[in-house]
């Protein structure tokens, strides 16, 4: 499996169908391996990354951790930017086209392994901005 | 020139109710500089939900991430008094 999906599902913790419509042969393999779940939401269906992702998501979020690192170092004119992203978000402009590169579970807080009440938080967010909550 | 600070209990609340970027960040700090227990973090939460204008989901999930971190071992008391609705 590629990992565009898993990116695609680490930015939310929860995708939409039609988000990920061409890759469900890898979507299939993750709900049978109990990562991913269908839910069904006002007629509409998702994909919610289950309680037993997180240690892939925490791998995930050490990949970007590393990425955010490597960039700081290549691109000096980024500084604050990266700088904002690996020590204290609170300085982060999220306004930056980057900014979605580094989107994990809604947020930016690459500093802390994800736990089950991040995950879910950031599912019902995603919920509630479509009106589904 | 009046100063009105905001004292550590209620910064914990304003926080829960946004909870993003450096929010969870900010709570675990001030629980650390404050010493609070869990039974006074389970009681600011208890206080600030019959007010809390939204989806109290949202505010309980904040609040059971800062317990999952910080008061692990109270973590199942907490799901069972703060279930998600």
């Amino acid at each position: 499996m590629g990992s565009d999906l898993f990116t695609k599902l680490a930015r939310l913790g929860v995708v939409p169908r039609e988000k990920v419509k061409n890759n469900l042969k890898e979507v299939a393999t993750l709900v049978r391996h109990g990562l991913l779940k269908k839910v069904y939401r006002k007629k509409r269906v998702f994909y919610e990354l289950t309680e037993a992702s997180l240690f892939l998501l925490n791998y995930f979020r050490l990949k970007l951790l590393a990425e955010a690192k490597l960039r700081l170092g290549l691109y000096p004119r980024r500084k604050n930017f990266y700088q904002a992203l690996l020590e204290d978000v609170r300085f982060l402009d999220t306004s930056k086209k980057e900014a979605e590169d580094f989107l994990f579970l809604g947020d930016w807080r690459l500093n802390m392994p994800p736990v089950v009440s991040q995950l879910k938080l950031s599912q019902l967010r995603l919920y509630q901005e479509e009106g589904l909550a | 020139m009046k100063l009105v600070a905001i004292n550590a209990e209620d910064l914990i609340k304003l926080k829960l109710e946004r909870f993003q970027r450096q929010d969870p960040e900010d709570i675990m700090a001030i629980i650390d500089s404050t010493g609070f227990s869990y039974n006074q973090f389970k009681g600011f939460v208890q206080e600030m939900l019959p007010t809390y204008i939204g989806n109290t989901n949202s505010v309980i999930l904040s609040a059971r991430e800062v317990v999952e971190r910080k008061y692990s071992d109270c973590f199942e008391d907490f799901k069972r008094f703060f279930p998600f609705k």
